[in-house]
Parts: C-alpha cells; sequence; structure tokens
C-alpha cells in the first residue's frame, strides 16, 4: 500500500472518520461564510465572545433534555442572543463602552456555564470537548444539525446578500433606504450564534474564533472581490479542517488546536506569498521594480544617443551616464533584446519600433510631470528633473493620460522641449 | 407643493440640543447650502431630515408624507471620510447600491439596472474605472462614484454633506455642473459646505444655521455680513450656556 492510500483513504473506511470530514466541510464552509462578514464589520471580538457565551445554554439544555441536538441548538443560539442584547444594554444605558461591556458580559456568561457544569453531578457533559473540541467524536446527530445549519446560512447569504454588503459597507445609505441596520445585525448574530454550534463539537469554544476571522482574513489578502472572498474563506476554512482532522487521526494531536493551527499557516502563506500584498512578494516587486527603473533608463538612453555619431559604443555611453559597470548595462540590453526593444544589426545595438514607442513614452511621461509640477508649483525648475526621472517610472498610462488632460495637452515642457504625443 | 417641511425640529446629543426650533419650507428646483461653523448643528439638520436621528420635537414632511413613505425619493451623498476603502468592492458595485432601494427585498439586480450604473458611470466620466476597487482611485474619483450611486438612486432630493472637500478642479467642476443639470430637471439639492468661498456661486439658496436658524433665504439676500457674523459669532449666548448647567 503507497503512503497516499495510507495516509489519506485507509482512515476514510471508518464511520466516525467519515462523520468526522463532514462535520469539517460544513464547519468550514458555515464559518468561513459567517466570518467573512464578522472580519468586515469588524465584529471579532463579539464573535469570540459569543463563542463562549453559548456554553451556559449548552448546559442547560443537557440539564432540561439530555444529549439532544435540538436542545442544544435551541439552547445555544437563546444564550448567544441574550448574551449580545445584554451587551447592547449595558452599552446604552451606562457610559461603559462597547469592547468593555463585551469583555465583562461574555466573561460572566463562560463562567456561569463552567460552575453548572461542575455543581450539577447529573449532567454528564464532557466539558473538555467542548472546550477544545473533538472532531472525532462527533455524532450523526450533530452532523445533521450542522447541515441544517450550513444550509440555512447558505440560504440567508445569498437572499439577503444586499443588505449585508449595504449594511456592513454604509450602514447610514442603508438607513436612508429603509433597510433596518438592527435587523440585519441580530439576523447576522442569530446566523453567527448557529455557526458557533456548529463548530461547538469539532474546534470547540475557546478556538472557534478561528475558524470564524482566520479563513476570511486570509482570503481577503487575496482578493477584493467580495464574492470571491466569500468562496475562498469557506475553501480555506475547509482545507484546515480536513486537514486538522488528519493529523488528530494520525498523531492524536486535540482536534480544535490542529484545525486553527493549519488555518494559522495558511493565513501565514498568504501573508507573506500573496501576489497583491505579500510582504515577501513587496520585497521582490521592490527589487524587480529597480531592475525595471534600470531597463528603462537603458531604452531612454539609447533612444537620446541613437542619431549621435560617435567613437565610443553605446553601452560605454550608457554606463558612464548612469555611472554603473559595462556589465549592468550589457545584461540589461540583453533582458531588451529579449523583451524585442532592442537589437544588434551591424555589430551596434538599436531600438526596435517597439522600443522607439517604449522611449517616447518614458520622455511623454518625464515632460507631462516636470510640466505639472511646474505649473503646480510644488517644485522649482532646477529640481523638477531628478524628480521626474524617478516619477516617470511609476506613472500608469491611465495616470499619464489624466495628467495631459489635466493640463489641457500641452506641447512644450518647462524646459522647452517638445512633448511627444500618444 | 414644499419638498421638504421642518416644523420646530430639536434634535439632542445626549441631553444637549445640537439644533433647536427649526423651521423650514423647501420648494422645488434649487440648490440649497446649509452653511455654519463646525457643530453648528449642520450635519445634524442633514441627518434628521434624512430620518436617521431621532427627535425630541418636531415634525419632518418630505413631499407632505412621513419619511419612511418617501424613501425612493431621496438619497444621500456621505462624507468620504466615514467609509472603509480597503473593503472589497468595486465602482460599478458601489454604484449598484443606489439601486438597491427599488429592489424587492430579496431581488437580484436586472439587465435594466445594469444599464443605469453603466449610464450613470459615464456621466461622472467613471466608466473607465468600473471595476477598479475603490482605495485605488484618487479622492476625487471616489467623490464621483458616490455622487453617480446618488444619480442610480434616480431620487427628487439629493442630500450631499460636505461635497466638495478634498477633491481635485476636475471633480468640483463634476460636481458642481452636475448640480446644475439636476436643478433644471426640478430636484432639489441640500448640500452642506463649510466654507465662505464660492457660496454665492454654488448656491441659489442659503440654510444659515448655528443651533437656531438664523435665516434662510436667496443667497443673494442671506448672505450679508450682519447675518453671517451672526452665524459664526463665536460667543455663545446666554440661552445657550444656561442651557449646559440645566441639562
Amino acid at each position: 500500500m503507497d503512503i497516499f492510500s495510507k495516509y489519506l483513504l485507509e482512515p476514510v473506511q471508518y464511520e466516525f472518520i467519515q462523520r468526522a470530514l463532514i462535520a469539517s466541510v460544513t464547519i468550514g464552509i458555515s464559518c468561513g461564510l459567517i466570518g467573512t462578514y464578522i472580519m468586515l464589520r469588524r465584529m471579532s471580538l463579539i464573535g469570540d465572545a459569543l463563542a463562549h457565551a453559548v456554553l451556559p445554554g449548552v448546559v442547560v439544555s443537557f440539564m432540561v433534555a439530555g444529549k439532544s441536538e435540538v436542545a442544544l441548538f435551541i439552547g445555544a443560539v437563546v444564550s448567544g442572543i441574550l448574551t449580545v442584547l445584554l451587551i447592547g444594554f449595558v452599552n446604552r444605558n451606562s457610559k461603559i463602552k462597547e469592547d468593555t461591556s463585551i469583555g465583562i458580559i461574555f466573561t460572566g456568561a463562560f463562567a456561569l456555564g463552567i460552575l453548572l457544569v461542575s455543581q450539577l453531578k447529573q449532567v454528564h457533559i464532557d466539558l473538555s470537548s467542548y472546550l477544545f473540541g473533538d472532531v472525532l467524536g462527533v455524532s450523526t446527530g450533530d452532523i445533521t444539525l450542522s447541515m441544517i445549519i450550513m444550509v440555512v446560512i447558505i440560504f440567508c447569504i445569498v437572499l439577503f446578500y444586499k443588505q449585508l454588503l449595504l449594511t456592513s459597507f454604509d450602514p447610514t445609505m442603508a438607513m436612508t433606504i429603509g433597510i433596518s441596520t438592527t435587523l440585519v445585525h441580530y439576523m447576522l448574530m442569530t446566523l453567527l450564534s448557529m455557526s458557533i454550534v456548529a463548530g461547538l463539537q469539532s474546534v470547540g469554544v475557546i478556538l472557534i474564533i478561528a475558524m470564524l476571522i482566520t479563513p476570511p482574513a486570509t482570503a481577503y489578502l487575496l482578493s477584493n472581490n467580495l464574492k470571491k472572498i466569500l468562496l475562498l474563506s469557506a475553501t480555506f476554512g475547509t482545507i484546515s479542517a480536513i486537514t486538522g482532522l488528519y493529523l488528530s487521526y494520525h498523531f492524536n494531536f486535540a482536534s480544535g488546536a490542529s484545525i486553527v493551527l493549519v488555518a494559522v499557516a495558511l493565513f501565514m502563506l498568504a501573508f507573506l506569498f500573496s501576489p497583491k500584498e505579500g510582504v515577501v512578494t513587496k520585497l521582490f516587486r521592490r527589487r524587480s521594480a529597480s531592475k525595471m527603473v534600470l531597463i528603462e533608463d537603458v531604452i531612454k538612453l539609447s533612444y537620446r544617443f541613437k542619431d549621435e555619431p560617435g567613437k565610443t559604443e553605446l553601452v560605454d555611453k550608457i554606463a558612464n551616464e548612469l555611472g554603473i559597470s559595462n556589465g549592468r548595462v550589457e545584461a540589461a540590453v540583453k533582458t531588451l533584446i529579449g523583451k524585442g526593444l532592442m537589437e544588434r544589426s551591424n555589430g551596434n545595438y538599436l531600438l526596435t519600433a517597439d522600443g522607439v514607442k517604449y522611449a517616447l513614452r518614458l520622455v511623454r511621461t518625464h515632460r507631462l510631470w516636470e510640466t505639472y509640477v511646474t505649473r503646480e508649483n510644488v517644485l522649482d525648475l532646477e529640481h523638477i528633473h531628478p524628480e521626474a526621472e524617478k516619477v516617470e517610472h511609476v506613472l500608469t498610462e491611465d495616470m499619464v493620460d489624466e495628467l495631459d488632460e489635466e493640463l489641457g495637452f500641452p506641447e512644450k515642457d518647462p524646459h522647452g522641449s517638445e512633448i511627444p504625443r500618444k | 407643493m414644499n419638498v421638504i417641511t421642518v416644523k420646530n425640529l430639536t434634535i439632542s446629543y445626549h441631553k444637549k440640543p445640537a439644533i433647536k426650533g427649526v423651521n423650514l419650507n423647501i420648494e422645488p428646483g434649487s440648490v440649497i447650502g446649509i452653511i455654519g461653523p463646525n457643530g453648528a448643528g449642520k450635519s445634524t439638520l442633514l441627518k434628521g431630515m434624512l430620518g436617521l436621528l431621532p427627535f425630541d420635537t418636531g415634525e419632518i414632511k418630505i413631499f407632505g408624507e412621513d419619511i419612511d413613505k418617501s424613501r425612493k425619493r431621496i438619497s444621500y451623498i456621505p462624507q468620504r471620510e466615514q467609509f472603509d476603502w480597503d473593503f472589497p468592492i468595486n465602482v460599478e458595485d458601489v454604484v449598484m447600491m443606489g439601486r438597491y432601494a427599488h429592489l424587492p427585498i430579496v431581488g437580484f439586480p436586472k439587465a435594466g439596472d445594469k444599464a443605469i450604473v453603466e449610464q450613470v458611470l459615464n456621466k461622472v466620466e467613471m466608466d473607465k474605472y468600473a471595476r477598479r476597487q475603490i482605495r485605488q482611485l484618487s479622492g476625487g474619483q471616489q467623490q464621483r462614484v458616490f455622487l453617480a450611486r446618488a444619480l442610480a438612486q434616480e431620487s427628487d432630493v439629493y442630500f450631499l454633506d460636505e461635497p466638495f472637500v478634498g477633491v481635485d478642479a476636475k471633480t468640483e467642476r463634476a460636481i458642481f455642473k452636475l448640480m446644475k443639470e439636476l436643478k433644471e430637471m426640478g430636484k432639489t439639492l441640500l448640500v452642506v459646505h463649510h466654507d465662505l468661498s464660492m457660496v454665492k456661486d454654488y448656491f441659489d439658496k442659503l440654510i444659515l444655521i448655528n443651533q437656531t436658524l438664523i435665516a434662510y433665504g436667496d443667497s443673494e439676500k442671506v448672505f450679508t455680513p450682519e447675518l453671517i457674523n451672526k452665524t459664526y459669532g463665536g460667543r455663545l449666548t446666554m440661552l445657550q450656556k444656561t442651557e449646559e448647567l440645566v441639562s
């Protein structure tokens, strides 16, 4: 048997693993979706609070109905909503600010839950599985419950997509067109309590907040599009849950902890290597940007020297002008030949037609920028050239066109040189 | 018929009145500036008229009806600084929000709504940037996006909160042109404005306010040194002082 089937497929034959897999998928999706809104609305703290505050509800439901998924669900959601109402009540009726009021109420509710568990001997409840999660102990009833929860969450997000979006982005406008921000808030809180119930058994109350905010945060680093973030977040949540489950099975790790650590590892990968935001990516981009500046300078100088007859080679002249070694210029020229912007003919380096176009664009940007800063009196004539040398490499074509329009399509720059037209 | 009727409006924050006993009758088809110093209650008046704040006393009618019945006829352009510009949303999605008031509770935008969005983006010359995330725009472009959103609402009354703050010359021209066009279409615009330059160019009428209504009327008549002094006069009246003590 190869390693793949030994580690990945073999466990699936056990029924408890199958249940755990289904639970992982539902919790990944439920928490990933709801968590996206929790993150965007900056409500991570209240998410954590709710996760702790469902405990007394869970215990009371055990006392009343024994191990019943329906009772558990009702108990958890009711105590979640009561907590939200209580936090709001304290907040509105005293000068206590919201974060403090959250801190007081949720720890109070959590403590009450622990007290109930420790005092009521007739309740046989495995506290540690609620605190730290035990994905391998998920029952069929748990699965049914968390699947229903997932379906409800997906439905609500699809049906009320615009209300959720508008109240998250611009609550004031939502109110002016008659959307009740309070109603949307309580809907979200109910869904949040539900997703916490779904994750209780697998991840536990202490770590469930990680499933609510870490996958959305990872997705947020990778995309600027809400729908994509929702999908990515659900995917990362699911991947974390399943990977965590396998780690838990093979190495006997606490399941909540291993699921969360996988989620955090994914976040760190995105944080370092995200194509747009990654810390390492930015480092590389800065390096390639300075390479880009060199290449563009070589193009511009080749254009300037193109009609200048002389004994010295083009490469020497450019190296002299820029104050760098011939080798670096040669390397840049090689890159340019590779890109079809330069060619070699009769032993001389020449710009191709595309290369000339590129050079003219740089000159245009440079001269428009000089015209702009002179007109705006930002810099005096002596200082504009070095500044424009930097700016010509970073302005996009859009911005240059805008600049041109703003200036009324000037013909000459402040030094009196002609500005090439597009 | 009056577009907006405000009767004896008083709104307080933490028991301190921000505006007090304001009466206004606003007729259609004009651009009205709301002028006053910082903390004079300009935004409070605007938000009060929009039905966003609970008021202590008074009554507001829009087109003779309660605000809740006229929500489709009003639109609001908030101050730019209140937004999270990193929000994962692009230009056309922001503008589409303008259509939400016309959609049923669980309805999705239709082709007609998309056409309107495209059209208003063209109008404010932002069609090129439809897919841009909103952080990647200049301040003026951001302001034009929110103008476009209000246009997409196709309403009759426009409330603008400080639209000229931090915008470039091109946007300032665009806003000014748009205000004129809307007025010619018989719309009513209420604009909170904090500085006194350009006041006469921008606005047909002015509401001068500093907690109480100082004056309301044609810009030519109301924009006088005496009334401006009265509006911006720094010292608290005896009435305001005693009110702070007893509240």
